[in-house]
């Protein structure tokens, strides 16, 4: 019997082929005299087997899935994908334009907006003439007239002064 | 060489996707999750396989059988999850992997005494262990030639690779499981 590393069994090759295909004439020869390689390969033999029989059990017993289910599951998530793109782009646009726009400062058509959007309620209107009060109370000049150091009446201010009260009113 | 009956008979048959599954499922099942070792991982492939059959069916031309088609689909899926998620895919394959234990359970228990059963099972878990120890490209050429009993030319048609780069996968593969179970190194 030849072999490759002076042992008297069959070399890697000869186990490979008798394994993969058949013995070759040398290694049957060889096989007909050594028990020992004969064993050996039926032990591979069974212990391959063994392992395909154990695996094929094991495999059947998982569960199938459900292929319809999956496939309808699949073909749906492929459909939402352009929509969750949509939602998220809408998303997007209405967090960054307040952010673009603040970082910009307001136009002048934000300002108008802001103008044109005015709140008439009871509250507001109270809330409104309680800021003009002190704007006004702020704007009435504490000093002494010029027009009264002088003697003069200052005609132009009681007018405005009585406009405004009558308009608090 | 295919007749046209055999190519009709597997054309209808990919038509039925219950029955492709209720055939063809463990087949491709098993030869999945022993190529990337993962169960969870290897359901997810298993599935797009059949869904890429069952859509692709029109493309079948019946020059091999459906199990080596299905085979060949699996395959390259597998190919793809290796090469698209490369450090993830072994990440989470060691961290999910079939446990040998529950696998072992599945031994079908043909041998008389209970001094056989365990060495049965022994000798299995050492398989397992030497196959999972096995490269990719080993595993996957050992696998399809003694799970799914394809020959060379099939196995280089399936894995688009040479006839001589799997007889030589094959033989180093051959050649560890031996010196595993024990056999002259």
């Amino acid at each position: 019997m030849s072999t490759t590393s002076g042992s008297a069994h069959l070399t890697d090759e000869q186990f490979a082929e008798c394994v993969t295909v058949a013995p070759s004439a040398e290694s049957q020869l060889h096989l007909d005299e050594c028990e020992h390689c004969r064993r050996e390969l039926a032990a591979f033999d069974a212990s391959l087997s063994a392992f395909g029989t154990t695996a094929t059990a094991w495999s059947e017993a998982m569960p199938k899935v459900d292929l319809r289910a999956a496939a309808r599951l699949k073909s749906r998530r492929t459909m939402e994908r352009p929509l969750v793109w949509a939602l998220a782009t809408a998303a997007l646009l209405l967090i960054a334009v307040p952010v673009w726009k603040n970082h910009h400062g307001p136009s002048a058509g934000s300002e108008s907006a802001v103008m044109s959007t005015p709140d008439d309620s009871a509250d507001q209107i109270a809330q409104d003439n309680r800021l003009l009060q002190s704007v006004y109370a702020e704007l009435t000049p504490q000093d002494v007239s010029p027009f009264k150091e002088y003697g003069m009446t200052d005609k132009a201010t009681s007018r405005t002064k009585g406009r405004m009260e009558s308009r608090l009113q | 060489m295919i007749h046209l009956g055999t190519q009709v008979t597997a054309i209808s048959e990919l038509d039925d996707i219950d029955s492709l599954v209720a055939v063809y499922w463990a087949r491709v099942l098993r030869f999945v999750t022993f190529s990337v070792g993962d169960p969870d991982l290897a359901q997810t492939i298993t599935q797009d396989c059949f869904l890429k059959a069952y859509n692709g069916r029109a493309s079948f031309r019946g020059e091999c059988t459906v199990n080596t088609w299905l085979i060949g689909i699996a395959n390259h899926l597998i190919c793809d999850h290796v090469r698209l998620k490369k450090f993830q895919f072994w990440r989470k394959a060691r961290a999910s992997a079939l446990d040998v234990t529950e696998f072992a359970s599945f031994l079908p228990s043909n041998e008389s005494s209970p001094e056989s059963k365990i060495l049965a099972r022994e000798r299995m878990e050492q398989v397992k262990a030497a196959v999972d120890a096995l490269s990719v490209n080993q595993r996957r050429v050992f696998l399809l030639k003694f799970f799914e009993e394809m020959n060379v030319e099939e196995i280089a048609e399936v894995t688009d690779m040479p006839v001589n780069t799997v007889k030589t996968h094959l033989h180093r593969g051959i050649k560890t499981i031996r010196a595993t179970l024990g056999g002259t190194k």
